[in-house]
């Protein structure tokens, strides 16, 4: 019998409920205690949002960042590998044919991703300072999502593993509103709050190439 | 003294049992949208860790920001997240109880001077400091803040000023300063004026200039002068600082804010001008408004903003070959980098001596001296916080400077700590301190 039919009506209902959980937990998260500012601004907020999403995030503004450029870099290789796969899938389920060589940076990319998942994966696991703040989410949300990047790349070299592809992602995506991986949003809040705080009180956007100089 | 591994919660609470069905409301009441989106955001990747000084000193893992934020997150996943509600073992969601509320107050209290310098660093951008405040507030509807912070915000309600100095003594010294400005300055007016109604300052003072460093009050009182400024001291209340920012009490931090406003209302000033105190700024600019919810009607001005007006508007002159020795620049967390008074001290500090050097990194980006987060009450932890000031000492070390300036007084009274222990052999001084120095007083004035 053929489950494909099945896995993809699976991952649709799978993609539409991590889609509403995901908004509901945002619109609930922000009416929560939600009241005005009434301090006097001496700053924009605005400016502070648009400088918490361009420079504030460059390792320039970082010194954490540029003391560990290897987990940055592998950081940046992981999403870029999970936004790849994603596409991939998309590839898979719409049965789009691609050229050979976009196939093979697909993969290449995927595959960086994968091994900086694993890598990071394995720091969290080797470094003390790493395991104390971790829990069984931190571990179970890497290897989803490694499953996710490993099953990809492997999709692109045999069409027979589409069931697999599809089944994991429906796990992926089912684990995505309930643990960590929910950031995939809650980032965006976050670095909206920093933008607002800092841009109010006037500390950003603010021109502090000297305040970094020998900073590490 | 008390241990820091003594915080035990016979010492702070009535009963040996702590009230942790009050805990769990008071947490429910502290987790609003920014706080639950920080509190979900999280993804410890432990980054932050190299940018807390506590950490760098002596690597000690639960000084890394995440373990704290991880202590307050386990709480909020346990009792505020679905899954965390099924499966907290999943999630890392931990209850409340006795063994977890003493290492809130290990580490939360005890780890933590709320410099928010991990803030800045957090790939995400969390709001450290807000969720290990959220976590001190918490404890403290417990009644569970180690006993000398909460006795200085006890102090604070009770005598209008965290120092207990009483209105009498106050106003003797005030008188005593008087004099010996009017010896000083050849002048009969009033040099100090108190509770001057209609004037155009309101100046807020850390009550420990009152009582330990009057040559402090007296640089201000010569600037004001030579600025010609309407100014007054307010004989009831005038303490700057609020440590009800640090002991994460909102009703205590409102009350004692509520006072300087209310004194600004009260003697019809147009300004508060608050003295250098790097949390009484950000408490009193930025967070009393939100605890009072109302907008003050007065301007709320750090006195380093108004000494840099004073010097661009010309009321002031000084003369930078009166300080020769060299000078760096420590910037408090909670007027720079929590307060947004960056460049002000600088330009004072330009205008004032000859030989001036940055400490690296700084501005919003430096480091903690470990005098904040009410550490220097909490004499409990006072190891812990002269071990962290070491990468205080070593920044000022190496910039070869002999004299710390610094526009707050517990930044002073740390740095002068960090002076004695890792013998730096430097002079720590506030801003109005180096200005008064460097003051030009016309034959008029």
């Amino acid at each position: 019998m053929n489950s494909i039919p099945a896995l993809h009506l699976g991952l649709a209902i799978a993609a539409i409920y991590a889609a509403i959980a995901l908004v509901f937990m945002l619109f609930r998260t922000s009416a929560i205690g939600r009241k005005p500012i009434y301090s006097k601004a001496a700053g924009s907020e605005s400016e502070g949002i648009k400088y918490a999403f361009t420079q504030g995030m460059m390792p320039s503004a970082k010194e954490s960042v540029r003391k560990h450029v290897p987990t940055f870099v592998g950081g940046i290789l992981y999403h870029a590998g999970i936004f790849v796969a994603t596409l991939n899938l998309l590839l898979v389920i719409t049965h789009m044919t691609v050229f050979p060589a976009v196939v093979l940076g697909l993969r290449s990319l995927i595959l960086a991703g994968l091994v900086s998942g694993i890598a990071l994966l394995a720091k969290r696991l080797a470094l003390p300072k790493m395991r104390i703040i971790s829990t069984p989410d931190d571990i179970i949300a890497n290897v989803i999502v490694d499953l996710f990047l490993a099953i990809s790349i492997a999709s692109t070299m045999s069409a027979k593993l589409e069931a697999w592809l599809l089944g994991i992602a429906i796990l992926l995506l089912l684990y995505i509103p309930m643990g960590k991986i929910r950031h995939c949003v809650f980032f965006f809040y976050t670095r909206i709050i920093f933008g607002r705080l800092f841009g109010r009180r006037g500390v950003f956007p603010h021109s502090t190439q000297e305040s970094r100089a020998g900073s590490g | 003294m008390t241990k820091p591994g003594d915080v035990s919660l016979k010492q702070n609470g009535p009963s040996d049992t702590p009230d942790l069905a009050r805990g769990l409301r008071a947490f429910g009441k502290t987790v609003d949208g920014r706080l639950a989106a920080s509190l979900n955001a999280c993804v410890h990747c432990g980054l932050c860790a190299d940018s807390c000084h506590y950490f760098l000193a002596n690597g000690d893992l639960k000084a890394q920001p995440a373990f704290k934020v991880a202590l307050v997150q386990s709480v909020f996943k346990r009792y505020h997240t679905s899954l965390g509600r099924r499966l907290p073992v999943l999630t890392g969601g931990r209850d409340l109880d006795a063994a977890m509320v003493q290492e809130w107050i290990d580490s939360l209290f005890g780890l933590c001077s709320l410099c928010s310098r991990c803030t800045l660093n957090c790939t995400v951008g969390l709001d450290i400091s807000r969720i290990v405040r959220a976590g001190r507030s918490t404890l403290a509807a417990m009644k569970l803040v180690p006993s000398e912070l909460q006795a200085t915000v006890d102090t604070a309600i009770q005598t209008g000023n965290n120092m207990g100095i009483s209105k009498a003594e106050w106003l003797e010294t005030a008188e005593w300063l008087n004099e010996e400005l009017q010896k000083e300055l050849g002048s009969k007016g009033t040099m100090l004026p108190i509770d001057r109604q209609g004037a155009n300052v309101l100046y807020a003072v850390n009550p420990r200039e009152v009582k330990f460093f009057p040559l402090s009050l007296m640089a201000a009182a010569r600037i004001f002068h030579a600025a010609g400024e309407s100014w007054t001291f307010s004989s009831d209340y005038y303490d700057v600082t609020n440590y009800g920012l640090f002991n994460g009490d909102d009703k205590a931090a409102g009350l004692i804010s509520s006072r300087l406003q209310e004194s600004v209302q009260k003697l019809k000033c147009r300004m508060l001008i608050l003295g250098e105190c790097g949390h009484g700024f950000a408490a009193n600019r930025w967070e009393a408004p939100e605890w009072l919810a109302k907008t003050p009607e007065f301007e709320i001005k750090s006195v380093v903003q108004l000494l840099a007006d004073y010097i661009r508007q010309g009321r002031i002159k000084l003369d930078r070959s009166k300080n020769t020795k060299r000078v760096t620049l420590h910037d408090p967390c909670n007027l720079v980098r929590m307060g947004g008074v960056i460049e002000e001290q600088r330009f004072i500090l330009s205008h004032a001596v000859t030989d001036f050097v940055e400490m690296y990194p700084n501005r919003e980006n430096n480091f903690c001296c470990g005098g904040g987060g009410g550490q220097l009450s909490m004499t409990r932890y006072a190891k812990r916080r002269l071990e962290a000031g070491k990468i205080k000492a070593e920044q000022i070390r190496k910039t070869g400077a002999k004299i710390v300036a610094t526009p707050c007084h517990n930044c002073v009274d740390q740095l002068g700590e960090l002076n004695k222990e890792y013998k730096l052999g430097v002079e720590i001084k506030t801003i109005a301190e180096i200005v008064s120095d460097a003051l030009v007083l016309q034959q008029n004035s």
